[in-house]
């Protein structure tokens, strides 16, 4: 079965919509763009499409390799497709996880998480890596069930689509059962910010119920707005530097390292991670802040 | 995905960029003490201001922190912010030209820092912190 590519059909809607939180932006100051920021992600999403065109192979490859060794052919239904869209929502959410918490997968996507904006030109601030990280394992479950592998990728694309909106800070809440169910601008945003209570949270794709169910749920709050961007944030908007900056730092990481076992964890340990714990993780900086926190409520 | 399909995802995006110029205008931020050190709050909870010095162009500031003497690096990057602590992130080098003090970072996205401080009495105190940091 033919089905068609869902984000090369939602690119001119995706284009329409940042134009129109330009103009809210404009209007009512309820969004924030800042032009080399905008060029930046822009131009990464326009590299990614790029970088995806020239590595499709390797993800072809894998899939291909993977497909004789599936345990059925589930066929083309709609309940197939819904089954489908769900358990590759829900591996996206330990996809996303591991991309949070294994520096190889880390290197890819700090990239979309680069901007210290947040606006809906951060939603095409894709990586360009991607085909250079063992992520795709993690995706190899739905194609050893069965499911077609153009009904996965279909899936995928919707469920990127889907959080091409979330990207904004003009929605604040959506209804309470819309909030408790589904991934909203609320919940993302947290995930985007690098404030120490929401590090590491909701890395949902399009239902926050698996936060919910796997403890990583952090609600919006009010009195600590977040703020955006990495922990180090980067000091250029040169696409090139965005893309490669990690990728770097595990290259001179490993080139130091004293053996293989730390050449492993440079790969596989949270960003941050080194021997000597000379550098911030994010459980650094969050038992950092606990503390800090815990010393201005008791002097108060 | 043809040369006529990449050309014109380039041409929409230059016309978005100059939407958001046209629309919103460039980012002219300027440091002062307060806006770096409550940045620098918002960064390291606990972090104590001491000595601080904001480049004349109000690019970029060195502040110190009272609690552990580290010499802290806040820049302007657009409209937002970029902060290093100099003592933990590979500070590479620095070179004086009377007020003039250029930082070298081992660092591939912040390479380079150049500050015009008040004076080059200034410039010497903080080249002789920062070395000894």
């Amino acid at each position: 079965m033919q089905l068609p590519n869902v984000i090369a059909l939602a690119t001119p809607l995706f284009i329409l919509f940042v134009v129109l939180e330009m103009i809210a932006a404009r209007l009512w100051r309820k969004a924030t763009f800042e032009p080399w920021d905008t060029a930046t992600s822009l131009l990464m999403g326009f590299g990614s499409t790029v970088a995806g065109g020239i590595f499709a192979f390797v993800f072809v490859g894998f899939a291909a390799l993977l497909q004789p060794f599936a345990i059925a052919d589930l066929g083309w239904s709609i309940p197939v497709f819904v089954v489908c869209f769900v358990l590759d929502d829900i591996v996206y959410y330990w996809w996303h996880r591991a991309s949070h918490r294994v520096r190889w997968l880390w290197a890819d996507h700090v990239q979309h998480h680069s901007s210290q904006h947040y606006n809906l030109s951060t939603a095409l601030r894709q990586p360009w890596t991607g085909a250079f990280t063992p992520g795709m394992i993690i995706r190899a479950p739905l194609i050893l069930v069965g499911f077609p592998l153009p009904m996965i990728a279909f899936v995928h694309g919707l469920n990127l689509v889907y959080q091409f909106w979330i990207h904004t800070e003009i929605v604040k809440k959506c209804p309470r059962w819309f909030e408790a169910v589904m991934n909203t601008p609320s919940h993302h945003r947290v995930h985007h910010a690098t404030n120490a209570r929401y590090l590491d949270s909701n890395y949902a794709g399009v239902f926050i119920i698996w936060d919910r169910m796997f403890g990583t749920f952090v609600a919006e709050d009010e009195s600590d707005k977040p703020r955006y961007g990495i922990v180090k944030n980067l000091g250029s908007f040169n696409p090139l530097k965005v893309a490669l900056h990690e990728w770097l730092g595990i290259a001179k990481d490993i080139a130091r390292a004293r053996g293989a076992r730390d050449v492993l964890l440079y790969l596989f340990a949270p960003p941050g991670w080194t021997p000597d714990g000379s550098r911030d993780t994010t459980a650094t900086i969050k038992a950092r802040w606990q503390a800090f926190e815990a010393a201005r409520n008791l002097a108060e | 995905m043809d040369l006529l399909y990449l050309a014109g995802s380039l041409a929409g995006v230059l016309a978005l960029v100059g939407l958001n110029v046209l629309l919103l205008g460039r980012a002219h931020m300027r440091l002062s003490p307060e806006t770096a050190v409550a940045r620098l709050k918002q960064d390291m909870p606990g972090f104590a201001p001491g000595a601080a010095a904001v480049s004349a162009d109000g690019q970029a500031a060195l502040i110190e922190n009272a609690r552990d003497g580290a010499p802290w690096l806040v820049e302007v990057k657009g409209d937002g912010l970029v902060t290093r602590n100099l003592k933990r992130d590979g500070l590479r080098g620095t070179a004086r030209d009377g007020a003039r003090l250029a930082l070298a970072l081992a660092d591939f996205t912040l390479p380079r820092v150049r500050l015009e401080l008040a004076d080059a009495a200034a410039a010497q105190a903080w080249q002789a912190k920062l070395q000894g940091a």
